[in-house]
């Protein structure tokens, strides 16, 4: 064996040292990034398939009030038409028109419920998510950017959007 | 100088090995976890004690969930084998018999849901009513109505959920389960699986549980006698 002299010692307690203080300055230092909100938004999954069905919905209730639209235009020239007004004719389109504009209100507060209802399932799941992926990966913070100035500058290396988009995909995916 | 670059050399591979003698404990604490319990990831025949417990384990993919701030949703699916041993609750199960129930399930695909409160107690049911006649409403939708928002996505064929049961727990346990049952092609038994819950109570929309086929591959086989 080798004898271990005075400079291997100091050597030694210097290398203790600075591994002790780069394990402090690692800990000590919050891990975080940030997501642009609306990229993660419009990346996410769950919002376009909602989108999707939010927009089957809407189409169906656009084509029925489409098609109360044309049975009352037909109705109305027929009206006009008429050189002797017939009261029964007059009586329908008055009775679809109400109809018509029931139905109109109607699916118009259904539509921005059904709306508001997937705006905050949608929400509900991506914020959960975007916790998970931020304990998985040992996050102390990850900001939202959505450009209102809450977050005036930040590097881009921290800009971690596109792998939390792939994340809380395979979340809701039910892969992870 | 060399000297002190040998010995500094030296201490830094000691450093190294006493890390990988560390890691090699851990492992085998899980192997001998893995023996107490009986269940190994690598079994293929398992005793109906261990079987059931090989399905049960989370790391092994047939027990599924999605966890919320509030609320858990969690699916195990059931191979026919499983659900034998459960309703014999046996530690030995003759061959005979097993064929037997295997045989009468044989035509469906089975999984149970779990709803769960993250926290606190009581009925699920009633967690976070805004009116009395919501619960009425809740029990109603929990027994028949959620039949209908529950479907299994199987390689491109979505299935409806063709056979369902609320098992109702009152106040003793602040959760829900659900047996469900799908139809079964044969041929895509072990074909990764989706299921879909769309979820009209606690507001979390449409919930996605996937079960990769790998998982479903390596179900080891049962020892019967």
């Amino acid at each position: 064996m080798f004898k271990i002299n005075k400079a291997s010692i100091v050597l030694l307690i210097l290398l203790i040292l600075a591994i002790v203080y780069i394990g402090i300055q690692a800990q000590s230092q919050p891990k975080t990034g940030f997501v642009i909100i609306t990229e993660l938004y419009n990346g996410f999954e769950m919002k376009k398939e909602m989108e999707q069905k939010y927009l089957g919905v809407k189409n169906a209730r656009d084509k029925i009030l489409d098609s109360l639209t044309l049975e009352l235009k037909d109705i109305s020239q027929k009206i006009e038409t008429e050189q002797e007004k017939n009261p029964n004719t007059i009586k329908e389109f008055t009775t679809k028109r109400t109809d018509y504009l029931q139905r109109k209100q109607a699916y118009e507060a259904d539509n921005t419920a059904l709306s508001q209802k997937y705006d905050q399932e949608i929400l509900t799941q991506m914020n959960q998510y975007v916790k998970d992926y931020g304990a998985a990966n040992g996050y102390t913070y990850v900001f939202g950017n959505d450009g209102n100035g809450s977050l005036m500058y930040a590097k881009d290396a921290n800009n971690i959007t596109k792998q939390v988009i792939e994340y809380i995909n395979s979340k809701y995916k039910g892969i992870k | 100088m060399k000297k002190q670059v040998l010995f500094l050399y030296s201490l830094l591979s000691l450093i190294v090995s006493c890390n990988d003698n560390s890691r090699g404990n851990s492992a085998t604490q899980t192997t001998d976890v893995e023996a107490l319990s009986g269940v190994s990831k690598n079994a293929d025949i398992l005793e109906p004690k261990a079987y059931v417990a090989w399905v049960q384990t989370l790391e092994n993919g047939l027990k599924r969930d999605k966890a919320f701030e509030d609320i858990t949703f969690s699916v195990q699916y059931k191979p026919l084998e499983y659900i034998v041993c459960m309703e014999e609750r046996k530690i030995r199960i003759e061959d005979s018999i097993i064929k037997r129930k295997v045989n009468e399930l044989s035509d469906m695909q089975y999984f149970d849901l779990k709803i769960s409160l993250n926290e606190g107690s009581g009925e699920l049911l009633k967690y976070k009513l805004s009116s009395p006649q919501q619960y009425s409403e809740r029990v109603n939708y929990f027994a028949f109505g959620l039949q209908k928002d529950i479907v299994l996505v199987e390689s491109n064929d979505t299935l409806p959920c063709a056979l369902y049961h609320f098992e109702r727990a009152y106040d003793a346990i602040p959760s829900s389960t659900f047996l469900l049952g799908f139809s079964l092609d044969k041929n895509k038994q072990s074909e990764s699986k989706t299921i879909i819950i769309y979820d009209r109570t606690f507001n979390k929309g449409m919930i996605k549980i996937a079960f990769d086929k790998h998982n479903l591959q390596k179900i080891p086989k049962l020892k019967t006698i």
